[in-house]
């Protein structure tokens, strides 16, 4: 028997070892401490930091309703006449709309538009989706 | 446990057993916890309870 084949039955035989499990930060993108306390997720709009507060879970679930909708909008739009439209202007709107419902109000429209760069807007949407969407997006197909 | 999970939790009956542990009612924990903060807390308790599977 080849010394190949020896190795082959060997690597066979070794038992798989577990799946390490995923740190706290890993899994939600904060700390325990942060988690625990609620600590805020800093925004930033016209170079000023904004503090909103997590979403309790009666809230995240309605907040997590209007962002399925903008998945199912923005899947919708992928014919490329509609995608540059929508990827270059309504996009951003869905952004705005969607984290003033996450600030409950704190965040205004108007504050967004009246102070923050499209930059600022990319960054902050990119920011909140991650912060509550990594746990369950992690585990997606 | 991530976050979506957690309802999965609830329709296994280990939201009952955790309010019973906690003494604390649903509409509390829905209206005061967040999703991450709610899975820390059932995670430690069933590290507490049965800490040989949940480490």
């Amino acid at each position: 028997m080849s010394e190949e084949v020896v190795q082959e039955q060997e690597q066979v035989k070794k038992p798989i070892p577990p799946a390490p499990i995923p740190t706290v930060e890993e899994r939600f993108g904060r700390s325990e401490e942060e988690i625990m306390t609620d600590a805020p997720l800093v925004l930033r709009f016209g170079n000023q930091e904004h503090h909103v507060k997590p979403l309790v879970i009666q809230d995240s679930k309605e907040w997590r309703k209007k962002y399925l909708a903008f998945i199912r909008v923005a899947r919708e739009k992928r014919d490329p006449d509609k995608a540059l439209e929508f990827g270059g202007l309504e996009i951003l709107d869905h952004y705005v709309t969607l984290i003033c419902a996450y600030s409950k109000g704190e965040i205004s429209r108007a504050l967004i538009e009246s102070t923050a760069t499209e930059a600022e807007l990319v960054q902050a949407w990119e920011a909140l989706e991650d912060f509550v969407c990594r746990p369950f997006l992690r585990l997606m197909p | 446990m991530p976050p979506f999970l957690a309802l999965d939790a609830l329709s296994a009956g280990v939201f009952e057993f955790a309010l019973h542990e906690w003494r604390l009612t649903p509409e509390y924990i829905l209206s005061n916890w967040t999703e991450a903060k709610y899975c820390m807390m059932v995670e430690a308790l069933l590290k507490r309870i049965d800490p040989e599977h949940h480490r």
